[in-house]
């Protein structure tokens, strides 16, 4: 026998050997497969019998009516949230109406917004990216007395009640607004009560431009402002020539005498006004509805209360200094659930008459501050002794203003309606401190 | 006088008037009679004559027939004094006024102030000097108060000027006695200085060459016209106009300018338009109460310009 | 009799003082001298409306520097020259108020004002207001008020100052009268008042006082530019300088008036020949003109006759004066007709002319207007 012959022997054993080892390999996983197999279908049948038991429970729970009203919630958040993005647009379109103050208006024409001031005077609010071409369109179309481009960025600022309305938006909404403000009418003459105003005149970042009545118009001009919110007094030559300077000099500057308002949600409406500079007038009008829910629910608590006489002056030297007629103030008394006795007086009258009506007045508001007031009811008796004769006094129901009414007061005016609604029906509203008035000792 | 107690922003029944007339001061009416009406007359009588006295002085002393009480610029220093308070808030007073409020311990320490230094000055220097320098004074303490309204809040501005226009509203019986304790005095020393004084109706030269010591004259005249007038500035305010047309008023009446004469006259007529001013300022508008100031002007003026024309006719 | 002596007081104001030493007696004592001489510094100082610097004024031996305002206006006052402006007081109440120093209660002096108003005639006026008088009655009243302060030395400052000459003549009358009850001491400086009514004269100028004696002794043309003619207590104007245009032949005060217009007019003329004594004669001599005299009451003679020819000759005309001639000028008469014959124009002032053209008083101003 050939070496080939052997070789191809071998190769022969060899090839049947390993075909026998793979048969029988193959046997044994078809046998392990068949385990398997076994095995599986045998846990399958176990877990078709879970489900059996679990779509039981289900069907005792009412799944389906549960996902159908989680559906009509999210079906109702979205339709909310279609809203808001309203709002959130309203930057262009979405009206704020003005329902109370008669001293301003407020109006939108497409993108632009037309506002009349204190003065009467028409101020055309642009958007800052709107084309000079249409904007000589609305010019046009209102012959305005000063085009504002908002949302303003630098504003100069005239009183401590524009500050604080300010301030009070953005404690409401984090807007910022005052980080906007470059420069207050301040003149070092008083103190001021809103947080942070002293730090921001300390580090710089608030100019004082001098006193409001006659500004130092330097600074004025060098602070390069959009926009100066500034008062008038009507008759008061400090006031037309703040006017006739800021117009000769060219600085944009609108009149914001929300003071001249005769009622109390008509002054507070004000904050619309100074908010549409800002393009934020939609948040104000949302904190206007709220003090106004706040105002009517406090008027509607009171409103069968029976009335209470309410007197409203300061006394200087024998001479009565009453809260005109049909004043803010009186408003102010009416809301709160009390009758004003000195709705048919002018601002200036004599003791007899308070003496006259000594006994019918229940509560007295001293038309002064801590500072400048008596300190004491005693100390107001030696000042006019003839206030003993006023019931409010011998009954120790006398009130001044706090030291921060004049500037805080008007920003919170539903805390102010609150304050003299506790005052005059303490019954009411039990555990209320007022927070504007103080009562004298 | 009787009439002005009947006149009055409350309206009073004549009868009841007398009913409750100088007991009653319990009932609304009594009070409103007693405590807030007589003292206001009485108060009236006392600051008119002071303020006329003052007036007569002066003019005498200056031999101008346009000075008045305020012409040494006393009415002014009160008012920057005042001002200081109400629209600075810096409190110059004194401790002992403490309780009268802010206004009288202010201008009484203006009042004093000026007072002090014209008598200092007019112990070295003329009357023509003491004229100049209460003038420029007067000026300086105007333009500190204009200043001062300048820099205020415009809101403050408006009260600090009606503060500032005097009234006889606030003399109560305490202060009428306050007011009368200081006054009554000036008034008899000025009845007295009147008699020491009489020479220098021909001028101060010709009355020192008469015997009058003209150095004593000027500061004793100086001295109580400031108490007359600082004592009204401060119970009172600012009266204008009594000071001036009073002493006129007697001097064409009585046709003579002898200071004898002429300053107890004055002490009547300035009392008699104070009041009858004070009457018309409570019950021309009522329940409005005019200044008094506004009113002596239409009380004065009238019966000054009378008086000239017919003594123009006679002449 | 009062006695009031002016011991070495001085006084004045910066840059300007007086000083004087005087002794007033009986009659009345004028301080003379024109103005801001410091007549009225130093009345003033004396009765002490000005502090003096230093010295003492003695009134009958007491010194009232010394003495209060009200017990030195009981010794001596003062009239002021600014009259007081009143508008309604009457005289009799300024007349009371020299009652000042005695009592503060003037009214109760009454009758006696009314004595001292009676007394110095004016007794009429008491209910007339002041201010309704006269500057002379106003004087008067002030007077009066001096006399009540019954003062026993009375300094008058410029009495006479806006008087007219009737009032002027009152006024020096009374003070003069004064003078026999007090010492008085008046300051004027009208040298016509002062030659007629002082008895003795202070002449202040410098600063001091310069002369004191009799008026008529006074050295005034010391002190004025303006030429004074003492004897007759009138100042004249200087006689114009220049060649004479006119001659001037005078006699018993004729060319008196003439020679004024011509001074007046600034015309130059000569006189000759004009008799010592005559009133020409001091005239021409007080203004200074050229001039040729004579003895009084003498024959005029060769040597004046040629002088005055001479002035006569080197003038355009000769005027007569109008003064008749008789024997002591009549050789002013030779004068005229030797310079007639001469070429030389002659005028005359006499109705009825010896010599020359006639021409009457206003024809003067024309003659000067032809020959100049």
């Amino acid at each position: 026998m050939k070496l080939s012959n052997i070789m191809n022997i071998v190769l022969l054993l060899a090839l049947a050997v390993s075909i026998y080892i793979l048969y029988t390999s193959i046997a044994d996983m078809r046998n392990s497969i068949s385990l398997l197999t076994a095995k599986v279908e045998g846990e399958l049948a176990e877990l078709r019998a879970d489900l059996a038991r679990i779509n039981s429970s289900l069907s005792r729970y009412d799944i389906e009516g549960r996902l159908s009203d989680v559906e009509s919630r999210i079906e109702g958040l979205r339709r909310e949230l279609g809203e808001l993005g309203a709002l959130v647009r309203g930057a262009l379109g979405h009206r704020v109406s003005v329902k109370y103050a008669a001293g301003f208006s407020l109006a939108y024409d497409g993108p632009v917004k037309v506002v009349v001031d204190g003065e009467n005077r028409t101020i055309l609010l642009a958007p800052g990216n709107m084309s000079d071409d249409d904007l000589a369109f609305y010019v046009g179309k209102y012959s305005p007395d000063l085009v504002v481009r908002t949302p303003v960025e630098r504003v100069v600022l005239f009183s401590a009640t524009q500050v604080a309305l300010l301030a009070r938006l953005d404690e409401e909404f984090g807007l910022g607004l005052l980080d906007r403000v470059v420069g207050v009418a301040w003149g070092g003459t008083y103190k001021w009560y809103i947080p942070g105003v002293e730090e921001r005149f300390n580090d710089g970042r608030w100019t004082d431009v001098g006193y409001a009545s006659n500004p130092n118009y330097e600074l004025l001009l060098k602070l390069r402002p959009d926009l100066v919110v500034i008062y008038t007094v009507p008759g008061y030559e400090a006031s037309e020539k703040l006017v006739q300077r800021l117009d000769e000099l060219g600085i944009p500057y609108v009149v914001d005498n929300e003071w001249r308002e005769e009622t109390v949600l008509g002054r507070f409406e004000w904050v619309k006004f100074l908010a549409a500079f800002f393009d934020v007038e939609d948040r104000a009008g949302r904190l206007f509805d709220m003090v106004e829910r706040a105002v009517l629910s406090y008027a509607a608590k009171v409103a069968d209360a029976g009335p209470v006489n309410v007197a409203w002056f300061s006394i200087y030297r024998g001479t009565v200094y009453a809260a005109p007629p049909g004043s803010y103030v009186h408003d102010l008394i009416r809301l709160a659930g009390g009758r004003y006795l000195y709705g048919d007086v002018p601002y200036v009258s004599g003791m007899e008459l308070v003496v006259k009506r000594g006994n019918y007045t229940d509560v007295l508001v001293y038309a002064s501050s801590p500072e400048f007031g008596p300190s004491s009811i005693g100390d107001l008796l030696s000042a006019e002794p003839r206030l003993g004769e006023v019931k409010a006094v011998r009954e120790g129901r006398v009130y001044l203003f706090s030291s921060d009414y004049f500037q805080l007061g008007y920003a919170y005016t539903e805390l102010l309606v609150r304050d003299l609604a506790a005052i005059l029906h303490p019954s009411l509203f039990q555990g209320v401190e007022p927070r504007f008035f103080v009562r004298l000792e | 006088m009787f009439a002005s107690l009947f006149l009055g922003t409350v309206h009073i029944p004549p009868g009841k008037v007398l009913a409750v007339l100088g007991w009653d001061f319990q009932s609304v009416d009594g009070y409103i009679v007693n405590g807030i009406r007589l003292p206001r007359v009485l108060g009236a009588l006392v600051g008119g004559a002071a303020l006329a006295v003052a007036g007569a002085l002066y003019q005498i002393l200056l031999r101008n027939p346009l000075a008045d009480p305020y012409v040494l610029g006393i009415a002014n220093a009160a008012i920057f004094f005042y001002g200081l308070a109400f629209l600075v808030g810096i409190q110059v007073g004194l401790p002992a006024l403490a309780g009268q409020g802010v206004y009288v311990s202010s201008s009484v320490m203006g009042a004093a102030i000026v007072s002090a230094l014209l008598l200092a000055l007019s112990a070295r220097y003329g009357t023509l000097y003491v004229l100049l320098f209460g003038v420029a004074l007067g000026f300086v303490f105007g333009a500190g108060t204009q200043i001062l309204i300048a820099l205020a809040d415009v809101m403050k501005v408006g009260a600090f000027v009606l503060a500032t226009l005097g009234t006889f509203s606030g003399v109560t019986w305490d202060r009428l006695l306050a007011m009368s304790v200081a006054c009554l005095p000036a008034l008899a020393a000025a009845l007295a200085l009147s008699l020491y004084i009489s020479p220098y109706v021909l001028g101060e030269e010709h009355a020192a060459v008469m015997g009058l010591n003209v150095r004593v004259a000027r500061i004793s005249v100086i001295a109580v016209a400031s108490v007359l007038t600082a004592t009204v500035i401060a119970y009172v305010g600012v009266v204008g106009f009594v000071g001036l047309v009073g002493p006129h008023i007697s001097r064409l009446l009585l046709g003579t300018e002898s200071p004898q004469r002429l300053v107890p006259t004055s002490a009547l007529t300035g009392a008699t338009v104070t009041l009858a001013a004070d009457d018309m300022a409570r019950s021309l508008l009522p329940p409005l109460e005019l200044p008094i100031t506004a009113v002596t002007s239409l009380v004065g003026v009238p019966v000054l310009i009378w008086l000239l024309t017919r003594r123009h006719v006679q002449g | 009799m009062y006695r009031v002596r002016v011991d070495s007081v001085e006084a004045g104001y910066p840059g300007f003082r007086v000083r004087a030493d005087m002794e007033l007696g009986e009659g009345l004592n004028c301080l003379v001298g024109p103005n801001g001489a410091g007549k009225s510094t130093l009345i003033r100082a004396v009765v002490g409306l000005l502090r003096p610097i230093r010295g003492a004024v003695y009134v009958d031996g007491v010194n009232v520097y010394r003495l209060s305002p009200r017990s030195r206006a009981r010794v001596l006052t003062a009239l002021l020259p600014d009259a007081p402006t009143l508008h309604f007081m009457r005289a009799i109440d300024v007349v009371l108020l020299g009652r000042y120093p005695h009592s503060y209660l003037l009214y109760r002096a009454v009758d006696e004002a009314m004595r001292v108003m009676a007394r110095l005639g004016i007794g009429d006026l008491a209910e007339r207001r002041f201010a309704e008088l006269s500057s002379g009655q106003r004087q008067r009243v002030l007077i009066a008020r001096a006399l009540m302060q019954r003062p026993r030395a009375l300094l008058v400052d410029e009495p006479t100052v806006h008087l007219d000459i009737d009032a002027k003549v009152h006024v020096m009358s009374m003070l003069r009268e004064l003078s026999g009850e007090m010492a008085v001491l008046v300051s004027i400086h009208e040298p016509d008042i002062m030659y007629r009514f002082c008895d003795t004269v202070y002449l202040v100028w410098g600063g001091t006082i310069r002369y004191v004696g009799p008026p008529e002794e006074a050295p005034l043309t010391e002190i004025y530019a303006v030429p004074l003619s003492p004897a007759i207590g009138t100042l004249e104007l200087p006689a114009p300088r220049g060649e004479p245009l006119l001659h001037l032949v005078p006699g018993a005060g004729t060319c008196t008036p003439v020679m004024r217009r011509l001074a007046a007019m600034g015309v130059p003329f000569s006189v000759g020949v004009a008799h010592v004594g005559d009133l020409d004669h001091f005239v021409a001599a007080a203004m200074g003109a050229p001039l040729v005299s004579e003895r009084p009451y003498a024959e005029i003679s060769d040597s004046a006759l040629e002088a005055a020819l001479r002035m006569a000759l080197r003038s355009r005309a000769a005027l007569h004066c109008g003064c008749p001639f008789e024997a002591a000028n009549s050789r002013n008469l030779a004068l005229l007709r030797e310079a007639a014959q001469r070429g030389i124009p002659v005028y005359s002032l006499s109705r009825d002319p010896p010599v020359g053209e006639r021409l009457d008083a206003a024809g003067l101003a024309g003659l000067v207007r032809k020959l100049g």
